[in-house]
């Protein structure tokens, strides 16, 4: 008669650990941590290779499939390309000798020139596997000189920043991700005024708050990064605002933002290395 | 035995979650394989089985996603217990019980997970993640239930089948 009960209160103090025990795993983990945990950067060093695996198969797969159905519109489209190519590069001398007169007026008027950026190309080899996070996985880590925090740009814009580093690979969190954290300084391009960036909130957009009540945004604003941004060089686009919305008294403000870049069908990046 | 079952149950699916769905969305929504494994698993094979692969199968997504560590092993946990508990009361023949089994474990999922990461901090507004997000999941997860079901009742049966032979 005993052995029952005594077997049931054993269940329930195992039960009891174990919810205690992934209480506090979860209160642990839900801040962005500096290092992550060895256990997590092992089990992604190993689930890596198949990753990658699985990741150019199917790139090989789609890509012979889309050569095959778009042959026709491919030649159509070159010809397009080379009218387009011969007149751009028109354009372009031009715009050389523009930056060579930028670069001596600046001169003349002992402006520091702006820095280069020096960009790696990466590839995104996997997603995060949670509809919840927005965080990909690129092919490229610590053996090509990545570390945390690294700013990461697509041609379009902002794209996010490193959060893990991996000797392979890095784990890249990204701007619409809504984690407590995911945040980041900008400007609006048309007054140069400081706004906050907040990933998350609405599918695909992000929450823009001003930085003071003075600060008035419009929809249509495109967002810029600021001088102030600890990760990001300045001047690169995040995103437009699209709607705006205003406290009954009119003096708060909220907005949301479009980002510039598609996160939807992310193939390639670039990692920052230097300002 | 068992390394194939975890292979062929988890990291294989994870690994299709994680690249080869992702250029697949549908409505910017990845299937999560591992719970679909997990609830079809637990109705063919029962509680305990359904409690092993769900919490071994939370761990690994855990470890996966980064994020909210513990989250998914309790989660696919109690997925694989439910799961498990229904193997014995009903009918599993008919394959409206795994449909909607995997819609209701897919709404306790999701409403569970986003519960827990708003009171974590995490911005969310409810009805954008409940249409762009929930309901797009839902119906993926309906299309592929059918399928992953049938497909794990096969492979359980030959493994059987298999294993009598080997004597």
């Amino acid at each position: 008669m005993l052995q029952p009960i005594a077997h049931k209160k054993v269940i329930l103090v195992v039960l009891a650990l174990f919810f205690l025990v992934i209480t506090g795993l979860m209160f642990y983990s839900s801040q962005e941590r500096e290092q992550e945990i060895w256990t997590v950067k092992t089990f992604q060093l190993i689930l890596y290779p198949f990753q990658k695996t699985y990741y150019y198969i199917t790139r090989f797969a789609a890509d012979t499939w889309e050569t095959i159905t778009n042959l026709a519109s491919l030649h159509r489209e070159n010809d397009e390309l080379k009218k387009q190519l011969s007149r751009l590069t028109a354009e372009l001398s031009q715009l050389e000798q523009l930056s060579a007169e930028n670069e001596r007026l600046r001169a003349m008027l002992q402006f520091k020139a702006s820095s280069k950026l020096k960009l790696v190309p990466t590839e995104v080899i996997a997603r995060n596997p949670s509809n919840q996070n927005a965080t990909i996985i690129i092919d490229k880590g610590k053996n090509h000189g990545f570390t945390r925090n690294m700013p990461v740009i697509t041609e379009q814009g902002v794209a996010g920043r490193l959060l893990n580093v991996g000797p392979f690979s890095a784990e890249v969190i990204l701007l619409v991700d809504p984690r407590a954290g995911n945040s980041m300084s900008g400007v609006i391009e048309r007054t140069r005024e400081l706004v906050y960036i907040y990933g998350g909130v609405r599918n695909g957009l992000c929450l823009v708050k001003p930085s003071d009540l003075s600060v008035k945004i419009q929809p249509g604003d495109r967002i810029l990064t600021s001088e102030s941004s600890l990760y990001f060089p300045k001047n690169l686009l995040i995103g437009t605002i699209v709607e705006v919305q205003e406290s009954e008294d009119g003096y708060e403000q909220q907005a949301y933002l479009k980002p510039a870049t598609n996160f939807s069908r992310l193939e390639a990046v670039y990692v920052v290395i230097e300002k | 035995m068992w390394v194939w079952k975890f292979l062929g149950l988890i990291v294989l699916p994870l690994t299709l979650q994680t690249s080869v769905f992702p250029q697949v969305s549908y409505l910017g929504v990845v299937p999560n394989l591992v719970l679909l494994l997990t609830i079809c698993y637990g109705l063919l094979q029962g509680i305990k089985p359904g409690i092993y692969l769900g919490l071994l199968g939370g761990l690994c997504l855990d470890l996966a996603a980064g994020g909210i560590l513990g989250l998914n092993i309790l989660l696919l946990g109690l997925l694989g217990f439910a799961a498990g508990y229904l193997e014995r009361v009903v009918f599993k023949g008919n394959i409206l019980v795994p449909l909607l089994a995997v819609l209701a474990g897919t709404l306790f999922y999701e409403f569970f997970a986003y519960a827990v990461q708003s009171s974590f901090g995490w911005r969310m507004e409810f009805w954008s993640f409940f249409l762009t997000k929930v309901l797009p999941l839902c119906l993926y997860h309906l299309i592929l239930a059918g399928p992953v079901y049938l497909g794990v009742n096969k492979a359980l049966t030959l493994l059987r089948e298999k294993v009598k032979v080997g004597g």
